[in-house]
């Protein structure tokens, strides 16, 4: 098979991967391309080495042969399996004698029909992938596990290593990796200066560039642990946590919104916090790990813990009307598996979800048994607009102490209204029989009465009295209802029913919604003249978030709406102050006003009663269950139902227990407001009678196959012994020492935060199809060293993630110079091998932070909700924006002022469904998914955000204006400004460059002066006014000269 | 030796060893790397010659209607107000705005339909001027999906799946075929706002993302109100042309000096990138001026002053000016289509929206020579109930989410015009012939722009990903 051309598209595809690792192979082993027979494939000479089943064999056969002979079992064909060493043997392998293989002759078969794989699946070994195999077998078929799926062991230090550049190597990273770069020929760099070093730690370690002073300080100490000190000050630092606690959020799916629709806010401000504050205290991984997935199942479970477990909670949300709850509850948990595999296992398992793995040994049954931890949360698969239960209340100090401020005063109060009540019990008798007296109703019916219809409904009154509207459904309308009556009433009260005629909901728009936009009353004469009647005040049982009945009272108003409660009734009592006497031939009018953008919002059925008692409203808490009315009540009722009545009246007849009432009532819902400001997190919690969980045939939701108990796949390691069978054995068993991947995966991972890549460089993949560590030995070395620790960086503490940071950045291998030779690059252009310091693009958020530091902008707050910087104006209301967006949260952009333009990125509200602009210019991810590797590109629309974005158009002002008020020449000046950003003082060459560009400028702004006020006024800051505008005008290009260059956006 | 010279091939190596992501920008491709994406002799980027270029896909972002817009069901009217037979519902899940309606009343379309074109293919009368493509219109009856709400379905069709983070199809097709221009985004989105119904469903940058696939590929916004175009695009207050050339020579010069003595390539890329970045400022707002037509076809688009119909017609026109500047794939996105209640007054606004301006764009693509080799695609992410949601007047109805069958049409390179494909049953509810599942729609797609939709793959987490999951038959009767 030739190898074809390749291209962007084959870049990723298996073919470059297979040519890279071939590639690898003659890196590290110092092999020449291995000479191979064309019709065989089979390597005619003696090889020089032992083939590794692991390395070179198994990938083989995972990327060709598992499809169909690897652990699904309901795809395996001919009942044979390549991905066990027992299976291997039945595949017809002689050991020593590939010819005589079946399993060779197979994949060099001249039969179309019995050539594997077969040639429909698109998929073929190449000659030399074949040559291996024979190889294996003549060498043996030796067989061994997925190097990740056995338990970490440590392996011995290899030798100390010599190398041109430096001492012998003392630390066990350098000693693993120069035996490496020796094997190969080739040789470390040189440690790189100090201006670079203490730039490229204060990055990696903070996220921010390191002050003036800093730099100065380091550049001074001279002494033999100034490196040491400089990262031990670093790692203590508060702004430590922050830059760690960025990829997490990144792999913890965090964002400020829901994902799914509307994506409304969510509110997971005490979760972030939690995770900066575990950094900063260096909580050990594997308590980081409990905590996270199962702090709400520990014994005693402080508020902290709990918060903690809501990084299973930071997955998307939905409310879309019309959602199926069982779909997306099956959609959370999915996402909660697959997140906790990627994060813990490094894993994707997610194959699992539809079928057994195809590559690895995870059936759907080990899938389901995961899924099952997941599936105990009191959670509905609709969400609400903010944060979903459960959800924890979380007030701060003062939020707490208001709270029960107020608490006492309520209490006060309800201790006077009882004492006054028994006062007020002397009038309750006299009050009942003048009530009784009237041998009438509260509420009376109207008598006979006629209806219209503005726009063409049909209103039909009917036995009950209610009137029901059938007929067409206009966009809006105005229901009248007419009667005459010898008085005008005190009170009107319209009751909303349920209609059959609108799927017996009150309105009869789509959702069963009404808008009420108008309650008007009118004295009608003979001639037709009509009077209106001031509404003093209006009432109802419930109301629509957004749409309350006192809108009814304001022109114009949004109106009243019922929406989600549109199947029960609903009461409307309008209070109309005295009762007035009416001539015989007034007829009394009301208009109900259905005039809302919201199309057909109408009602379907209602029913008008009235009452000539004074203040109409206190009677809608009237205790309905007591028929009053009967002559021999109450001496036919029970002391509860008396007491019932008295009660009422205490509270709303009775005028000094009304008093007390009203207050109360007053200081109660000043308690409710004061509750609602509360911020929530939402937590992981579960349920006693959890739901049963099933196998989805083939992954669908609705399609259940067997039952099944929550469980661990078993092949990675025992469930721990004695502990719970719940998610905290869940989490036990991730950090149980005997978890083959968990370690593994956490210090590749760290690993790549300051090499660039990973040991292993597919940090999701470990199976199968991942890619093969360029390190193994010192991976397993690094994994045992993190929990089991015996070198002094790590200070003796287990799964300490500032000791692995500490070990990592105090060997050679890090502070070596990042300067590369042509010749080394093409020997190795990815630099596996690690012999310079790999050049890395900052995350997006760094590359603002650093400006904004650079500027002396940044507000350096820890924790705290988030915020809006500058931002394009319309980017989410183009996505979001509807008439009614007001109703729903995080549907317009406002943008934060003062401090919060300024905060570090990482408090950047998320908006998941529209991410923020310029941070996503720069790989920032949606946060949609899970993200442990971001993508590091260079793009056109890089240079435009840097170049014109307010944000480092502003930085480079404020940087000007701290570069001028640092006195000196130009020289002094722009070695300021260098540092500033870069750390270092530029070489006659760059301050050619840069002078020619200020004096540009100057010469430019001097005679263009509106031109440079205009350039000063950008951004929210007041510029300085005491500076000289052209000269700071000029010096702003300059900064941003210098924020723009491609130094300024690596670390190196 | 020239400095970008060498690096040029060191990228270029770098590329053939499988590191290219990181370091190609747009436009950079064609300068840096050859056209060659998949090998085989096969023309650029291509498994197979392709029959289109481009594409300009019309979304119609809520759901329109198939029954009052391209099913014609004249049999309807003597079933109004007849509830569904169960026969044809047959106990299909519905979505919970109607599920819990004690009836579902079929009501027959309030719209005229009439016949076009040689072909004869029927449309609604709320259609006139599309209606006159027909000819050039290959039409699918027969679309389905098993997504029924809003956020699953748009992000279904758009990525091959109802779960965020795989790429768009906009995305798939920067990755395989790469950009035609130097000086514009190879995949680009413009949205606007329908007139028909204001509380309309959202839309989501994950439906012109690149998901897993390198950044580059993702949909630029080209946005058409206030603000620039493309973000950040113009020179801040106070920085004119003068001003930025100058910084940016200093930016390179700088630039070239640190690429001396440090030899990363990422500083090639990264010079090369800031020069496209200062090409694009003088590109975008070329491609803009629209006044440079004339009024024969501002007028033909519908395009007014004060425009109703929320930018849909400018970025008609800005589409077509994008085809002729080689950009691959245009994505306009029309919100609007979801209507529940009112569906005559709600439908007809939004075809007044877009029936005038795809009209004229097909007919300007014509006669420019473009439509043989532009791919123009139409439709939403499902369509709509024959029953009613809500009450059933006369003259009003509402209609619910309906992803059994819905219909989407295709013109342009490749397409048999004037074909009519698939057919649905009396009620519009269930496909009766050639279903056309959307993964088979965009496998279709995909080979019209010359790719195997099997073959354009990304491995991620283990996995080779392709646009069309396992599945994906291309509609082969609808090819020319």
């Amino acid at each position: 098979m030739k190898i074809r051309t390749l291209g962007i598209c084959a870049m990723i595809n298996w073919k470059l991967l297979l040519f890279g690792f071939a590639l690898f192979l003659s890196l590290f082993f110092g092999l020449p391309p291995r000479q191979t027979n064309a019709e065989t494939g089979l390597n005619e000479q003696k090889p020089s080495r032992l083939i590794s089943f692991q390395r070179e064999i198994r990938p083989i056969f995972s990327e060709f042969c598992f499809t169909c002979h690897g652990p699904d079992a309901n795809q395996r064909k001919a009942d044979l399996r390549l991905d066990t060493p027992e299976g291997l043997l039945e595949s017809g392998i002689v050991k020593g004698n590939p010819k005589e293989s079946d399993l060779y002759q197979r994949l060099n078969h001249h039969d179309p029909k019995k050539i594997m794989p077969q040639p429909k699946l698109g998929k073929n070994p190449t000659k030399a992938q074949i040559g291996l195999v024979g190889e294996w077998i003549r060498q043996g078929a030796k067989t061994e596990t997925h190097w990740a799926f056995t338990k970490v062991n440590r392996p011995p230090l290899p030798p100390s290593v010599n190398t041109p550049n430096h001492s012998p190597a003392t630390h066990p990273v350098d000693r693993f990796l120069w035996e490496q770069i020796k094997n190969n020929g080739m040789t470390p760099s040189p440690r790189a200066d100090k201006n670079t070093l203490i730039r490229r730690l204060t990055l990696d370690l903070l996220g921010l560039p390191p002050t003036h002073a800093e730099i100065d300080t380091f550049l001074k100490d001279n002494s033999p642990t100034a490196y040491e000190n400089l990262v031990e000050r670093l790692l203590a630092s508060e702004h430590h946590g922050e830059r760690l606690a960025l990829d997490w959020l990144d792999a913890a799916r965090f964002a400020d919104t829901h994902g799914y629709h509307l994506d409304t806010a969510r509110d997971m401000t005490k979760w972030r916090e939690w995770v900066i504050r575990a950094y900063n205290s260096d909580m050990p991984y594997n308590q980081f790990t409990i905590e996270q997935l199962a702090g709400d199942l520990l014994h005693n479970a402080t508020l902290d813990q709990k918060i903690a477990s809501g990084f299973n909670r930071n997955h998307m949300i939905t409310f879309e009307g019309g959602a199926i709850p069982e779909e997306y509850l099956n959609n959370y948990i999915i996402d909660r598996v697959n997140t906790t595999a990627t994060v813990w296992l490094g894993m994707s398992i997610s194959c699992a979800q539809c079928h057994d793995h195809k590559y690895d040994p995870i059936t759907q049954k080990d899938y389901y048994s995961l899924y099952a931890f997941f599936n105990r949360l009191p959670e509905s698969g609709i969400g609400a607009v903010g944060n979903s239960a459960p959800f924890l209340e979380v007030p701060n100090k003062n939020q707490t102490d208001a709270l029960s401020r107020l608490d006492s005063e309520i209490n006060a109060l309800e201790t006077k209204f009882k004492n006054q009540a028994k006062k007020s019990e002397a009038e309750f008798g006299p009050w009942l029989s003048r009530f009784k007296e009237r041998k009438k109703p509260i509420w009376e019916p109207l008598g006979q009465a006629k209806t219209h219809s503005k726009n063409g409904a049909i209103l039909t009154i009917g036995k009950d009295h209610s009137i029901t509207v059938t007929g067409q459904n206009p966009v809006t309308d105005i229901h009248q209802v007419i009667w005459k009556n010898k008085t005008l009433p005190t009170g009107i009260m319209v009751e909303f029913l349920p209609s059959p005629d609108a799927e017996n909901r009150l309105g009869r728009s789509a959702n069963g919604n009404m808008v009420l936009t108008s309650a008007k009353l009118e004295m009608v004469n003979q001639t037709g003249m009509a009077t209106p009647v001031p509404i003093r005040t209006v009432y109802a049982s419930q109301s629509q978030r957004d749409f309350p009945v006192e809108n009814l009272l304001l022109p114009g108003g949004k109106g009243w709406g019922i929406f989600p409660d549109v199947k029960k009734n609903h009461k409307l009592i309008l209070d109309l102050g005295a009762k007035r006497i009416l001539s015989e031939t007034d007829e009394i009018r009301l208009s109900l006003g259905y005039e809302s953008p919201y199309s057909g919002h109408n009602s379907g059925r209602f029913r008008v009663t009235s009452t000539d008692l004074p203040n109409p409203i206190s009677f809608s808490t009237f205790p309905e269950s007591l028929n009053v009315m009967d002559p021999k009540w109450p001496t036919n009722a029970s002391k509860d139902q008396q007491k019932l009545l008295l009660d009422w009246f205490l509270t709303t007849v009775s005028k000094d227990g009304s008093v007390f009432k009203e207050e109360i009532a007053v200081l109660k819902k000043k308690r409710a407001e004061l509750a609602k400001t509360f911020p929530t997190a939402m937590v992981m919690q579960d349920m006693a009678n959890a739901r049963d969980t099933f196998i989805r045939i083939r992954g669908a939701y609705d399609k259940k196959g067997d039952k099944v108990v929550q469980g661990v796949p078993g092949m990675l390691s025992p469930f721990p012994a004695g502990a719970p069978n719940n998610r905290l054995g869940l989490a036990q068993w991730l950090v149980s020492r005997d978890n083959p991947l968990t370690a593994r995966v956490y210090v590749n991972r760290i690993w790549q935060l300051f090499m660039g890549t990973g040991i292993v460089r597919t940090v999701e993949e470990f199976g199968s199809q991942g890619e093969q560590p360029s390190h193994p030995e010192f991976l397993d070395w690094l994994a045992t060293e993190f929990m089991e620790p015996t070198h002094p960086a790590m200070r003796g503490k287990a799964w300490s993630t500032r000791g692995l940071i500490r070990l990592i950045v105090t060997s050679e291998v890090y502070k070596q110079s990042a300067i590369v030779s042509l010749d080394v690059l093409k020997k190795d252009p990815d630099n596996r091998l690690l012999t310079r310091a790999s050049r890395m693009r900052l995350p997006a958020e760094i590359i603002r932070d650093q400006a904004l530091a650079a500027a002396g902008l940044l507000d350096r707050r820890i924790g705290g909700m988030s915020v809006n910087p500058y931002q394009p104006a319309g980017l989410w209301e183009e996505l979001m924006g509807r008439e009614d967006s007001a109703k729903f949260t995080a549907q317009f952009f406002v943008q934060s002022k003062g401090a919060d333009l300024y905060r570090r990125s990482i408090y950047t509200f998320w908006k998941r469904t529209s991410p923020p602009a310029a941070l996503a210019t720069f790989d920032a991810p949606d946060r949609e998914t899970c993200t442990v590797r971001r993508a590091r590109t260079n793009t056109p629309l890089q240079a435009l955000v840097l170049l014109n974005d307010p944000t480092y158009v502003e930085a480079s002002r404020k940087l000007a204006e701290k570069i001028l008020l640092n006195n000196g020449n130009t020289q002094q000046r722009l070695e300021y400004a260098f540092q500033a950003v870069l750390s270092r003082n530029p070489i006659p060459k760059e301050v050619a460059v840069l002078t020619r560009v200020l004096e540009q400028q100057r010469t430019h702004f001097q005679a263009h002066p509106q031109t440079a006020a205009r350039l000063l006024r950008v951004g929210e800051s007041p510029f300085n006014n005491t500076l000289d505008h052209a000269e700071l005008a000029s010096w702003s290009i300059l900064s941003s000269v210098i924020l723009n260059l491609d130094e300024a956006v690596n670390r190196s | 030796m020239d400095p970008m010279q060498t690096f040029n091939q060191l990228v270029n190596r770098r590329f053939f060893l499988g590191k290219g992501a990181s370091t190609v920008g747009i436009g950079a491709l064609s300068t840096l790397l050859p056209q060659n994406l998949f090998g085989e002799n096969t023309g650029p980027g291509t498994h197979f010659p392709p029959k289109a270029k481009r594409v300009i896909y019309l979304f119609m972002s809520g759901g329109p209607s198939h029954l009052d817009l391209w099913d014609y069901k004249p049999g309807l009217s003597k079933h109004r107000n007849e509830d569904l037979p169960s026969s044809i519902r047959m106990g299909q899940r519905i979505t919970g705005m109607t599920s819990g309606q004690s009836r579902l009343p079929v009501a027959p379309s309030l719209f005229r339909f009439r016949q076009h074109g040689n072909c004869g293919t029927w449309a609604s009368e709320l259609l006139p001027y599309i209606g006159k493509c027909v000819d050039d219109i290959a039409l699918v009856k027969s679309v389905h999906t098993e997504s029924i709400n809003h956020d699953p379905a748009t992000t279904h069709i758009q990525t091959g799946s109802e779960q965020p983070g795989r790429p768009a199809l906009g995305a798939w097709v920067s990755y395989g075929l790469g950009s035609d221009t130097q000086n514009l985004p190879a995949f680009i989105v413009m949205i606007s706002q329908g007139s028909g119904n204001k509380t309309d469903q959202p839309i989501f940058a994950r439906l012109w993302g690149s998901g897993f696939l390198p950044s580059v590929h993702q949909g630029v916004r080209f946005r058409t109100g206030k603000g620039d175009a493309v973000l950040y695009l113009s020179n801040p207050d106070g920085i004119d042309e003068t001003t930025r050339r100058a910084m940016l020579d200093g930016v390179e010069e700088l630039n070239r000096l640190a690429l001396d003595q440090i030899h990363d390539p990422e500083i090639a890329t990264r010079i090369a990138q800031y020069e496209l970045a200062f090409r694009m400022q003088t590109a975008v707002p070329e491609l803009q001026e629209i006044q440079t037509e004339t009024r024969q076809t501002l007028n033909a688009y519908g395009i007014k002053d004060n425009p109703t119909d929320g930018g849909f017609a400018k970025n008609c026109l800005l589409a077509r000016r994008m085809m002729e500047r080689g950009v691959r794939f245009v994505q306009l996105m029309h919100r609007g289509w979801d209507q529940h209640s009112d569906l005559p007054r709600q439908i007809r606004g939004q075809c007044e929206d877009v029936d005038k301006p795809v009209g004229a764009l097909l007919n300007d693509l014509k006669q420019r020579g473009l439509l043989e080799d532009t791919l123009v695609l139409f439709g939403g992410e499902f369509g709509r109930t024959v029953y009613s949601q809500g009450a059933l007047s006369p003259n009003n109805y509402g209609r619910d989410h309906h992803g059994r069958c819905f219909s989407m049409w295709m013109a342009g390179g490749g397409v048999k015009g004037g074909t009519v494909y698939g057919e649905t049953d009396d009620f519009g509810y269930n496909i009766t012939k050639n279903p056309v599942h959307l993964h088979d729609w965009n496998a279709t797609i995909l080979h019209l722009m010359g790719i195997n939709h099997k073959r354009l793959t990304f491995r991620q987490q283990g996995r080779d990903f392709r646009l069309t999951d396992i599945a994906g038959e291309v509609v082969k009767p609808i090819i020319a």
